[in-house]
């Protein structure tokens, strides 16, 4: 079980995104949750969870969006603009991953 | 056949990435034993057994990323087995994700087709070079046309996608239709003026950044419900545009009906948007 941020000190919008979704957490000790800013107006999400492996992508969003829709505040959900939700081995092959653990200096 | 590849990624600060690559690549009648499969016909192996599995990764990540110009460049349709001999590389600026663009373009020295545009930006934060891979169907139409027209357009693709969907070409349908996403967002923020219309101004090319833009455009924003569905479509087209992940029938099918939303908003505010 791991929730983190690529910040020090990650603003309060990542951080309550992050504590919204120890809830996952908690019923998921192999999930692994981070979450950063990309840039003022950009929350990205990745959960690589060993569990998705009985989900599709479509069944993995509903897991999460529902408890996102529930408990953060819609400002906060309108700057989320990456939800990756990826198995162990998924996430070793995901172009989507390389590019949330090497993200673009962002020019917006 | 024994290919032999230098990638330099040369930025603005004073360090560069070098890796040489010494690799080959043969047709097989049959599958390999010991190897990675990559594709149903692409597998990938390593001589050298001191290569860390993360480097290995990433090596792996680059062929998947234009894997399909392999595959149109090798149209025998037998198995292709890639082996990695050795890669050196210059110690003191060494990033192992750069083995994601060498590996990519040293597939496109060993089956001749057009390097991929690789975007390497520095980052002062992390102090290293961010790494990506421009794919070539985010190049710019090559006539500029109004967004109305363009609109026009996307509608009539967005439809074509389905069409393929219905015929059970599920990998061509989503990636026609992330790519309709793409563009009808751009001719939002076009017909708003959050981007200029002159073709030789960088646009941003991604969808999470034109929902980033649009976001910002201080007209009316986009609404949650159709963000969610943009969302979706930013994040999985990232996999799908290089033919990764293939979806299943219920995804694809969860994917056009989210793009559907996105381009009918964005046909929505261009019909209807005062400039």
């Amino acid at each position: 079980m791991t929730r983190s941020s690529r910040g020090m000190h990650p603003d309060s919008s990542v951080q309550q995104l992050l504590d919204i979704l120890a809830r996952y957490d908690d019923q998921h000790p192999n999930a692994k949750i981070d979450a950063y800013r990309q840039n003022s107006a950009s929350i990205r999400l990745r959960i690589i969870d060993p569990a998705f492996e009985a989900h599709d992508r479509v069944q993995r969003e509903e897991l999460i969006w529902e408890i996102l829709g529930r408990l953060l505040p819609e400002e906060i959900q309108s700057q989320i603009t990456l939800v990756l939700l990826l198995t162990p081995k998924e996430a070793s092959f995901s172009f989507a991953n390389f590019e949330f653990e090497n993200p673009l200096p962002s020019n917006l | 056949m024994v290919v032999n590849c230098k990638y330099r990624l040369v930025g603005k600060v004073s360090w560069t990435i070098a890796i040489n690559i010494s690799a080959e690549w043969n047709a097989l009648t049959e599958p390999p034993s010991e190897a990675t499969q990559l594709a149903d016909w692409l597998w990938f192996s390593c001589a050298d057994r001191t290569v860390p599995v993360e480097e290995l990764h990433y090596f792996m990540l680059g062929l998947k990323v234009v894997s399909e110009d392999i595959e149109k460049q090798e149209k025998g349709g037998g198995t292709i087995l890639i082996r990695v001999l050795d890669i050196d590389f210059n110690p003191t600026d060494y990033q192992s994700e750069g083995l994601m663009p060498a590996a990519a373009c040293w597939a496109a020295e060993a089956f001749h087709f057009p390097k991929p545009e690789i975007i390497g930006k520095y980052d002062k934060e992390r102090k290293r070079y961010a790494i990506s891979v421009k794919p070539r169907t985010d190049s710019l139409p090559e006539e500029v046309v109004s967004p109305t027209e363009s609109m026009k357009t996307s509608l009539a693709g967005l439809r074509d996608a389905q069409r393929l969907l219905e015929q059970g070409g599920l990998i061509s349908a989503t990636k026609g239709a992330g790519k309709i996403v793409r563009i009808a967002l751009q001719d939002v923020a076009r017909k708003r003026g959050d981007m200029p219309l002159h073709p030789d101004v960088p646009l941003p090319v991604s969808i999470e950044d034109l929902v980033i833009v649009l976001g910002r455009s201080g007209r009316k924003a986009i609404p949650l419900r159709v963000n969610k569905h943009a969302v979706r479509i930013s994040t999985w087209y990232r996999d799908l545009q290089f033919g990764i992940r293939p979806p299943n029938r219920r995804e694809a099918e969860e994917y056009m009906h989210s793009a559907t939303e996105v381009v009918r908003w964005a046909n929505e505010v261009i019909q209807h948007d005062t400039v």
